[in-house]
């Protein structure tokens, strides 16, 4: 190594760049989001070994708040007083912190809440009277929930028309709080038309019934802290008037689409082998011919150039160009007229229209942030001498300084990196200001 | 109050027993570090910052797994993650392609001037991270393993799946491109 680079070295790796206050609290969030993942994953783990206990613990994941259940889970969004400080800084003098305990650890005193597991055994010995009937769980329900949890509301679904039971109906249990209605569990009618909804918690809700064909109904009812069984009695569909009639989804992919004087060809409409070039697909499209000579026809008029995005990029030996390039990079090709050149820079049109091909490639936006973007260009290129920022710069017409990011997407089997002398592919210039 | 820890191996013990405060504390020594590391290799400040954080996370998770060996260790090791959860990274977003890489003519590669290293302390931060950052992502890879973070061109050439020479080669363009940015900043600026 070199002198200046251990000076680089030294000076690079003692180096620690400033943080934002608020990253231990996304560290913080992160890591809680983190810790749950993997705790769900092992109790997943453990329902799988054993089967028994399988539903006791798929329970216990879905019932108790994950902040009480385990004691090690001492993550929270604690208060400012407990955000470390960076190293740097002045504040942190590790002997005074030593000395004086002011506080008691806030963490301790919080889990000390009982675990739950018991409470959820006790639950699961209890004789489940119809276990046919699927219960859902709410999402993320409260711990109140576990004293409470014998409210259940009862029903059963009939025909309006022919006071036959409906087989098969939904049921959909809402919560009414205030404002707002929260969708709180489901189930589906039995044989008979009956339906148990049970877990539930005092308080006022709707139950709402859909079956195809029928009109869905509401119904409002209140569960009261007494009575563990609240039965809504028969609740009664009326047949919808409309009939439903026939629907076909059918997709095809549109070979030539003709928009104004452009023809336009969808390269997925023609299947060309894995690898083959572009040229090859181009001889798959209906009307296009290429000469031995490398000279391209569509429907007999002669192609004087080839455009990539509506762009000129490729110089007079088209039919090279075509054979460096693979098809499934492309997405659509057009064949238009296009002005000449001389009406393009007088604005005159001279009526010397020439037939262009423009090949469609799909455009990728990197970063992600469209918006910042002015511009961004895909290409294609095939590299006969090194290049460098400013040569696209120049080939795009734009100031290097804009030029934000270039990728090379792979093609071909000469891969080297982007703006090597020989290397080729596709690539994105994305630009901005 | 939190606990603290007085020497580094006071630290690993207690991560290795996740307590608490000793992660609080890893995180407050090292979480800048790891940053500045990051940056070097993702260019994308947001980026830069979740993959230290990810990294943390990990580190935190299998502090079992390190075994301390004298001061400095716990530095070295969180830096491994990190540059290796960089690389993958770096890889998943298919900037970085990976290259069997065969260097066809020799390019003269070599300035006979090398940089003054005086006066290369000279040169602020700020200017040295421009130069890093706008070598191409696989050159600034290369050169951050090899010069910066002390990988040896087989680990690079195993991590990247590139050949030995490719690795070697590919450091011997950054290092061009390097002095000469460095030169040039150095005439520029007069010193």
């Amino acid at each position: 190594m070199k002198d200046w680079e251990d000076i680089i070295k030294e000076r690079q790796s003692g180096r620690k760049a400033e943080l934002p206050e608020s990253d231990w609290n996304d560290f913080l969030s992160r890591k809680a989001a983190h810790d749950l993942s993997v705790r769900r994953r092992h109790r997943i783990l453990a329902a799988a070994i054993s089967i028994p206990a399988a539903a006791a613990v798929l329970l216990l994941l879905f019932l108790v708040p994950f902040n009480t259940d385990v004691p090690d889970n001492q993550v929270s969004q604690n208060e400012p007083s407990e955000q470390p400080v960076i190293a740097d800084s002045v504040d942190a003098n590790p002997v005074d912190s030593v000395m004086i305990p002011v506080n008691p650890e806030p963490e301790k005193t919080v889990i000390i809440a009982p675990k739950p597991v018991k409470k959820i055994y006790a639950q699961d010995k209890q004789p489940e009277p119809q276990p046919e009937i699927t219960v859902e769980i709410p999402a993320e329900p409260q711990v109140e929930q576990l004293v409470a949890q014998n409210h259940s509301v009862t029903g059963a679904i009939y025909d309006f028309d022919s006071s036959e039971p409906l087989y098969s109906a939904a049921v959909m249990i809402y919560q009414v709080d205030g404002a707002d209605t929260i969708y709180i569990g489901g189930s589906g009618t039995n044989d008979n038309g009956e339906f148990i909804i049970s877990d539930l918690e005092p308080g006022n809700y709707i139950a709402n019934t859909r079956f195809a064909g029928f009109d869905d109904t509401y119904r409002n009812f209140t569960i009261s802290p007494v009575d563990s069984m609240t039965d809504l009695g028969k609740i009664t569909m009326r047949g919808d008037q409309g009939m439903l009639s026939e629907l076909a989804v059918s997709a095809v992919v549109a070979k030539v689409q003709m928009i104004n004087d452009t023809v336009m060809f969808n390269s997925a409409a023609y299947k060309v082998p894995e690898g083959a070039s572009v040229e090859d697909m181009v001889r798959k499209l209906p009307g296009v011919e290429i000469a031995d000579d490398g000279s391209i026809t569509v429907n007999g008029k002669a192609v004087s150039r080839i455009l990539v995005n509506g762009k000129e990029f490729f110089d007079d030996n088209k039919q090279k160009e075509l054979n460096q390039l693979t098809a499934e990079m492309i997405e659509k090709v057009k064949a238009y007229e296009k002005q000449s050149d001389l009406s393009r820079q007088t604005g005159i049109d001279d009526g010397m229209e020439e037939l262009v091909l423009d090949l469609g490639f799909p455009m990728i936006v990197l970063n992600g942030q469209i918006a910042d973007i002015d511009e961004s260009r895909l290409a294609t290129c095939n590299f006969r001498r090194t290049v460098r920022k400013r040569d696209l710069a120049r080939l795009l017409g734009i100031p290097v300084r804009n030029i934000r990011s270039v990728n090379v997407y792979d093609a071909g089997a000469g891969r080297k990196i982007w703006g090597e002398k020989g290397a080729q592919g596709v690539i994105s210039v994305v630009a901005g200001k | 109050m939190r606990k603290t820890f007085l020497t580094e191996q006071d630290l690993a013990l207690g991560c290795a027993r996740k307590e608490r405060d000793a992660q609080g504390e890893l995180y407050a020594r090292y979480a800048a570090g790891l940053f500045a590391l990051s940056l070097r290799y993702i260019e994308n400040r947001e980026d830069a910052r979740d993959l230290m954080h990810d990294a943390m996370i990990k580190a935190m998770d299998n502090f079992k797994s390190f075994k301390y060996s004298g001061e400095g260790s716990v530095w070295a090791w969180l830096s491994r993650i990190t540059v290796n959860m960089a690389i993958d990274r770096l890889k998943e977003n298919s900037r970085f392609r990976q290259i069997p890489l065969e260097m066809v003519g020799g390019e003269e590669l070599e300035d006979a001037m090398e940089p003054d290293a005086e006066s290369v302390k000279e040169i602020p931060d700020s200017v040295l991270d421009g130069i890093i950052a706008e070598l191409p992502p696989v050159k600034r890879v290369v050169f951050n393993m090899y010069c910066i973070d002390g990988f040896s061109h087989k680990e690079i050439a195993g991590k990247l799946g590139i050949t030995e020479r490719g690795s070697t080669s590919i450091m011997a363009k950054a290092r061009a491109s390097v002095k000469k940015a460095i030169l040039s900043y150095l005439n520029k600026t007069g010193l």
